[in-house]
């Protein structure tokens, strides 16, 4: 029996003459499925047409069915080598070799391999002619659907392909549950079948959604559970390596999994059919799939292609223009700057953001991170239910787009940030006349500039990643204005995104790059254009407001502007040559270039004033606005600088005092290079990953505790709070992440722990670890000032004479303690069972009784039924997880605001490629 | 224009920026980082208490004597040597006013048991007595924890021997530094720099072998790391006697400094860098005599002064300085202490002058005939700092076979009214007893076999200073009272 899966009616009728040319000829032949044109044809040619394949199945009374797509053409003895090859080999599915119909020579498949994934390979080359070199029945992990035959048990019990699938996923999904019955597939390559060429397809969405689909119906609950996030991730990272092809797969990667999750009661409908009766597990499919994901081979290779394709040829002609790029000093200028950016976070990507001051790891999970700031528990000190910095969610975005890993993710963040920078600022001054090799100049002084060390120093890890798309946001204002509708909606989205992203980054960054355009609108008072970039620059703060709810809903933005102060510095050198810079250009360049240059001077004087501006009652967040502004003037300062000495009009005096314009500019560049020194982009050196450590190193699990970290003002992660002029605060054992570098006002537990230290204080208790037992605090670290000891001294001196705490310090550089009392842990059990910290909830063994979580108290912790135990949360230790219930309000807030991005992104795609 | 214009304004907002101010900084710790706690006062809190020369074995008995004025739970913990063995421990609950005298050999017995007492709340206190057939000795011991301390009186000269004994009772290691200084000024101690006392457990060293014969001998420990609590023990062959490290201060009130048979002695210690000029005033049962004498105590340099040159036993003495000095009272049957040449006397006229209205003081008589016993022994006893209107008295009648007093001196121009409280398993109330301005008075109590009576809590009307004395036929002690905020 034959059946005929009707995809196209076109090559029906050849198909149909194929079969029935065939030496072993068919018992019956049956059409399955296509419109009414295919039953009409079946009635026509006289064979039976049923519309699906299970009809088929039930139809006949043979052994075995034979599967031949609509439009391809066996050979005469295909069905017969088929026949032969299969009850030879007791395979249950054999498929045939498919060569190109237009090119009988050319091999199209010989069975598949698949990835983890389900994305088929096949091993060949393009192009590849067939020579007999894969004549061998092989087993494979699937075969091409153009042609196989197999077991009509079989087809009975799995059903025939996947109907919503296309041919090629529905081909590999059909292979693998049959395997999962134990069934053998082989390749027979004796049975030739001609298809036409399928064509090299750009990814198809719904290719894509057919393998996620294929994963989700065959394979076991373990393998589901790390391989269809693993497809997810794989996924996105090719969609964001296809941009650099020219391709835009977000939409196909979105829709992809859009469809699944409209037809997920299906799909477990279908996975039960698939996995009922199984023979053999996972492992099985495993041995017939290759490492990795395939798809991302294919486009790394791609990617290398086209590098390949760009280096010179053989040719004498390609070799000498090549040499002439690179002897281009925009390009040695350029080559040179991303050297530098590369150098400057060398530290970074060996070992991550160093912890110092606000600068902490990312959180250790990109979907735990996500969770948290989508209305999930906040971490910091005790916890609470304030919502988190959207910078928390926006490294939770990065990580998740690196596999999330965390050392990667804090290197793309910071380098590729500084990267952006220094490229945005040479595409803004290039609209301005100031060509590459200066712009690139003053990009560097923009991201490693005196400013930009500030902000390093500040460890304002939020700030450093969005001064890379500052000057993005005022390229994107000032740029042409497009001349259809669409195309200027989309400028004003994508200049809203940018905003959005320099705001989710740095919330008080938001006004940087409107301020920016307001002072050069105001230098160039009469350009409409500036005035339109205004325009579209104050649009664009509005369109990117809603991407921080939740937590512009609920912060209290008050607090956050006016909390800590900044006063920054820098050094007198720097400060007289952006003088003498400024003055100098201002004075002779030419007019645009000292336009540029009163623009920068007026930024860089407002951005010191708001860097030390604490008097007036601005917070360390105004500070680093201000930073960011000062950043953006020394840039423009020097970019001018350096670009008047090149102009012909600049003679005479103007070019002397252009030249000493420049020496002042080379000051700041030189200036710029500090960041090189320790390979950390200009941030501080670590001083808690060597002073927590050691907790990793004691017995136990560290994550079951806390760290009481005691100091001066200055010395501690993230917020500190302040008790008798000295500071303290508890993190997270082993290492605080940066979740939990703001602390929020005193709750229940902050308030206790304040009495408990106010008694250590004044000596009133000697067993300082019984007292700090109940808030889960197991190590005391003192972490030494190397400009004021006293505070350590004074810490020292009330734990020394403590009965129960053990001193850790000999080899640690930081005073350290561990607490002897019985109980110093997060969370307990009635049974006097530890659970871990995993996330921002807790795991452990699973008990019948109470499992008290030592957060602040809030209802939402669970599971059910929950109880305030003091300052702590009781709830049920019945399922091993404990966590905290999302607040609704802030979820859907957080969904709208992706969404919101969503939009934006859109609207900026169409309005760029239609508009 | 323009140009002009954007220079005047980068320049004015650049002048601006110069100006601001950097933000002050922040203070310094507060002064709950900085307070020292008296290690001798009794707080109105939980406490711990250390308890550094105790020892309890076959030959030797020793008592933890507690009192509290209000409901307390007591925790008695008695560190043990080797360190894989859990420390002996004992908890309680005093239903305050109380006083209770543990028997050391409760917990163990295995010689030397220094101990910590932990309140969970106050005013509490603890001290010791110690005592065999031979030798009875005692002392209060100490709430707080300095890094440096002082000990004065030290002896080894022929016929006595000193111990040092450091109890570190904290988890911690400590690493201390001892120095001495003699009438001989400063006298090396080999090996006593660095020194390493282990966590939770003490080390006892032998002086008299290693700065053998010195009459007068003030020792000075400071914890490089860690901290300790030092204390002396001194053995003349008839008796024995103990007491803990002080701190330095200007004035000392001594109530008491002799029983009869023992001459009492003043040892002054000034281990600062200039001379101190210190007067002594007396206060014996009859009146005060005020300045008995004065004199300047030199750097480094310890003097006794023989008090029965200035009075007539029995009184009380306070010690007044211009700058922190260390100061205990020994005392000996006459012939014990080495006579040593007095410090500069910057005023030669020794005369006393006799406070009006000495004669008030209503004494107690000592025994039931009034005449006092004659008693042989060596007692040591660290004095007060402040007097204070209420004071814990503990182990009042805790050692067999032994006469026990309590001295009350009244440095005061005013009349004291002192009610005495009984605390312990006892059905006797308070009593008053009137002491005069510029007096003494000693309060003899039958052993507490008799009475039930530990422990006392002396309220008095003005500020006093409180002592008792131990004396019988294994030798005498001296325990200084304990201040109670």
């Amino acid at each position: 029996m034959t059946a005929i899966l009707v995809h196209d009616t076109a090559g029906l009728a050849g198909t149909l003459d194929a079969i029935r040319r065939q030496v072993y000829g068919s018992e019956q032949i049956i059409v399955v499925g296509g419109d009414s044109d295919a039953r009409r044809f079946a009635g026509s040619e006289e064979v039976e047409w049923v519309p699906a394949v299970s009809g088929a199945v039930d139809r006949i009374g043979t052994s075995h069915l034979w599967f031949v797509r609509s439009g391809v053409q066996p050979r005469a003895d295909a069905l017969a080598a088929l026949v032969a090859t299969a009850t030879d080999l007791d395979a249950s599915v054999a498929g045939s070799k498919i060569l190109d119909l237009d090119n009988p020579d050319r091999l199209l498949s010989v069975g598949f391999a698949t990835d983890v994934f389900g994305t088929p390979y096949s091993g060949l080359d393009e192009d590849e002619l067939d020579q007999g070199q894969y004549d061998v029945v092989r087993d494979v992990a699937a075969v091409a659907g153009d042609s196989m035959f197999v077991r009509r048990d079989l087809a009975r019990g799995i059903g025939g392909p996947d109907r919503l699938m296309p041919q090629l996923a529905a081909a590999v999904d059909f292979c693998q549950r049959a395997r999962l019955r134990g069934a053998r597939i082989i390749v027979v390559p004796s049975s030739e079948v001609l298809a036409p060429d399928p064509g090299r397809r750009s990814e198809q969405w719904l290719e894509r959604a057919s393998r996620i689909r294929g994963m989700l119906k065959v394979y076991g609950p373990l393998t589901v559970a790390w391989s269809v996030p693993a497809a997810f991730l794989s996924g996105l990272t090719q969609a964001a390596m296809s941009l650099l092809l020219g391709r835009w797969l977000f939409f196909s990667w979105l829709r992809a999994w859009g469809w699944n999750l409209l037809r997920l009661p299906d799909t477990v409908r279908e996975r039960r059919k698939a996995r009922r009766g199984r023979e053999v597990g996972d492992e099985e499919l495993f041995r017939y799939q290759v490492s990795g994901s395939l798809a991302l081979k294919v486009t790394a290779s791609q990617l290398a292609d086209q590098v390949r394709q760009r280096l010179p040829g053989e040719d004498t002609t390609s070799m000498e223009m090549i040499g002439r790029e690179l002897r281009r000093p925009s390009f040695v200028v350029g080559i040179g700057a991303v050297l530098f950016i590369l150098l400057a976070g060398r530290s970074l990507w060996a070992v991550g953001l160093p912890a110092v001051g606000y600068s902490l790891p990312f959180p250790d999970s990109g979907l735990a991170g996500l969770d948290a700031y989508a209305g999930g528990w906040n971490p910091a000190g005790f916890g609470g239910a304030e919502p988190l910095q959207p910078l928390i969610a926006l490294t939770a975005i990065v990580r998740l787009a690196v596999l999330d890993s965390g050392r990667l993710a804090e290197y793309v963040a910071i380098t590729g940030s500084a990267l952006l920078g220094v490229w945005g600022t040479v595409r803004l001054l290039r609209g301005w006349g100031v060509t590459a090799v200066a712009g690139t100049m003053a990009g560097v002084v923009y991201v490693a500039g005196s400013a930009a060390q500030g902000l390093a120093a500040e460890t304002a890890i939020g700030a450093m990643i969005a001064l890379g798309m500052v000057p993005w946001v005022m390229r994107l204002s000032l740029a042409r204005w497009p001349a259809t509708s669409l195309g200027r909606v989309g400028r004003v989205a994508a200049v809203g995104l940018t905003t959005g992203i320099v705001a989710v980054a740095s919330p008080s960054l938001v006004l940087v790059a409107l301020l920016a355009l307001v002072v050069w609108a105001l230098v160039n008072v009469n350009d409409g254009v500036a005035w339109r970039a205004v325009a579209v620059g104050g649009a664009g703060v509005g369109l990117a407001l809603p991407l921080l709810f939740p937590w512009v809903g609920a912060a209290d933005l008050n607090a956050f502007l006016t909390d800590g102060a900044l006063y920054s510095s820098t050094s007198i050198v720097v400060a007289a040559a952006v003088v003498v810079a400024l003055v100098t250009v201002v004075a002779s360049a030419p007019v645009r270039l000292a336009r540029v240059a009163g623009w920068a001077g007026v930024l860089a004087a407002g951005g010191a004033l708001g860097a030390r501006s604490s008097a007036f009652g601005a917070g360390s967040e105004i500070g680093h606005a201000g930073l960011a502004l000062a950043a953006l003037g020394l840039a423009g300062v020097t970019g001018a600088a350096f670009e008047s000495i090149t102009r012909v009009e600049t003679a005479g005096w103007r070019r002397i005092a252009g030249g000493v314009g420049v020496v002042a500019a080379a000051v700041l560049v030189a200036a710029s290079s500090v960041v090189l020194i320790g390979g950390r982009a200009g941030i501080p050196a670590d001083r808690f990953r060597e002073a927590f450590a050691f907790t990793q190193a004691r017995p136990g699990d560290p994550a079951e505790s806390r760290i009481l970290v005691l100091g001066g003002p200055g010395d501690l992660p993230g917020d500190e709070r302040i008790i008798q002029g000295a500071t303290y605060r508890v993190v997270a054992a082993p290492m605080p992440e940066l979740w939990e570098a703001n602390l929020d006002g005193l709750h229940l537990a902050d308030r206790e722990l304040d009495d408990v230290l106010e008694t250590i204080i004044a000596g009133e208790t000697s067993r300082a670890g019984e007292a700090l037992a109940p808030f889960g605090i197991r190590w005391i670290v003192i972490m030494q000032s190397d400009e004021d000891a006293s505070y350590a001294t004074a810490w020292s001196d009330r734990l020394t004479g403590q009965l129960d705490i053990v001193s850790l310090s000999a080899g640690l550089a930081n005073e350290t303690y561990e607490n002897e009392s019985a109980g110093a842990v997060r969370a307990v059990t009635s049974g006097a069972t530890a659970w871990a910290r995993v996330g921002v909830g807790y795991e452990g063994t699973s008990e019948t009784g109470q499992l008290t979580v030592r957060e602040n108290a809030h209802q939402r912790w669970g599971p059910e039924p929950w109880q305030q135990g003091g300052v702590w949360n009781e709830v049920s230790a019945s399922t091993g997880v404990s966590g905290f219930k999302p607040i609704d309000g802030r979820r859907y807030q957080a969904y709208a605001a992706a969404f919101w991005a969503i939009v934006l992104v859109g609207f900026a795609w169409a309005g760029r490629r239609f508009g | 224009m323009r140009r002009i214009l954007a220079i005047i304004a980068a320049v004015t907002l650049g002048a601006l920026a110069w100006i601001q101010v950097e933000p002050s900084a922040p203070n310094e710790p507060g002064l709950g980082f900085s307070v020292p706690i008296d290690p001798g006062g009794a707080i109105g809190d939980q406490s711990v208490w250390y308890c550094p020369w105790v020892e309890s074995g076959a030959v030797r008995d020793s008592t933890y004597d507690i009192g509290a004025a209000v409901d307390v739970e007591a925790s008695i913990t008695l560190p043990n040597p080797n360190p894989t063995l859990e420390p002996d421990t004992l908890a309680f609950v005093l239903r305050g006013p109380d006083a209770r005298s543990v028997d050391t050999a409760e917990l163990a017995r295995r010689g030397p048991t220094p101990g910590i007492v932990e309140f969970d709340d106050g005013p509490a206190v603890v001290s010791n007595t110690m005592w065999t057939d031979e030798l009875l000795t005692g002392d209060r011991c100490v709430v707080s924890v300095p890094k440096v301390w002082h000990l004065v009186g030290g002896i080894t000269a022929e016929g006595f021997t000193l111990e040092l004994r450091l109890f570190n009772p904290f988890p911690e290691a400590a690493k201390v530094t001892v120095q001495a200084v003699s009438e001989f000024g400063s006298s090396p101690l080999a090996g006593f720099e660095g020194l390493d006392v282990p966590g939770r457990s003490w080390i006892t060293e032998d002086l008299s072998r290693v700065i053998p014969f010195l009459d007068n001998v003030t020792l000075t420990v400071k914890a490089d790391t860690g901290l300790v609590i030092p204390a002396l023990v001194l053995n003349n062959g008839t008796d024995e006697a103990s007491w803990i490290g002080i701190s330095q201060s200007a004035t000392w009130d001594f109530p008491v400094t002799s029983v009869p048979g023992l001459e009492p002695t003043l040892v002054l210690s000034n281990t600062g860098n200039l001379p101190a000029n210190v007067t002594i005033d007396v206060f014996a049962t009859d009146g005060a005599m005020l300045e008995v004498t004065s004199l300047l105590v030199s750097p480094q340099q310890p003097v006794r002064l023989h008090l029965s040159d200035f009075a007539t036993p029995p009184f009380g003495v306070r010690v007044r300085s211009n700058r922190p000095i260390g100061a205990v009272i020994q005392a000996g049957p006459p012939g014990t202490f080495p006579r040593s040449e007095l410090g500069d006397r910057p005023d030669e006229d020794l005369t006393a002058d006799v406070a009006p209205g000495g004669d008030d003081g209503d004494v107690t008589e000592s025994g039931d005939d009034g005449v006092p016993d004659t008693y042989i022994g060596l007692a040591s006893t660290t004095g007060n700092t402040d007097p204070a209107t209420r004071w814990l008295l503990t182990g009042i009648g805790v050692v067999p076979a032994a006469d026990t007093s309590i001295w009350l001196m009244n440095p005061s121009g005013d009349q004291a009214t002192v009610t005495l409280i009984p605390l312990g398993a006892t059905a006797a109330g308070p009593d008053k007893i009137i002491v005069a301005p510029g007096t003494i008075v000693e309060v003899p109590f039958a052993e507490v076999s008799e009475t039930g009576l530990t422990g006392l809590i002396v309220d008095a009307t003005v500020p006093i200073s409180t002592g008792l004395s131990i004396a019988g036929s294994r030798g005498v002690a001296f325990i200084g009272g304990i201040p109670v905020e």
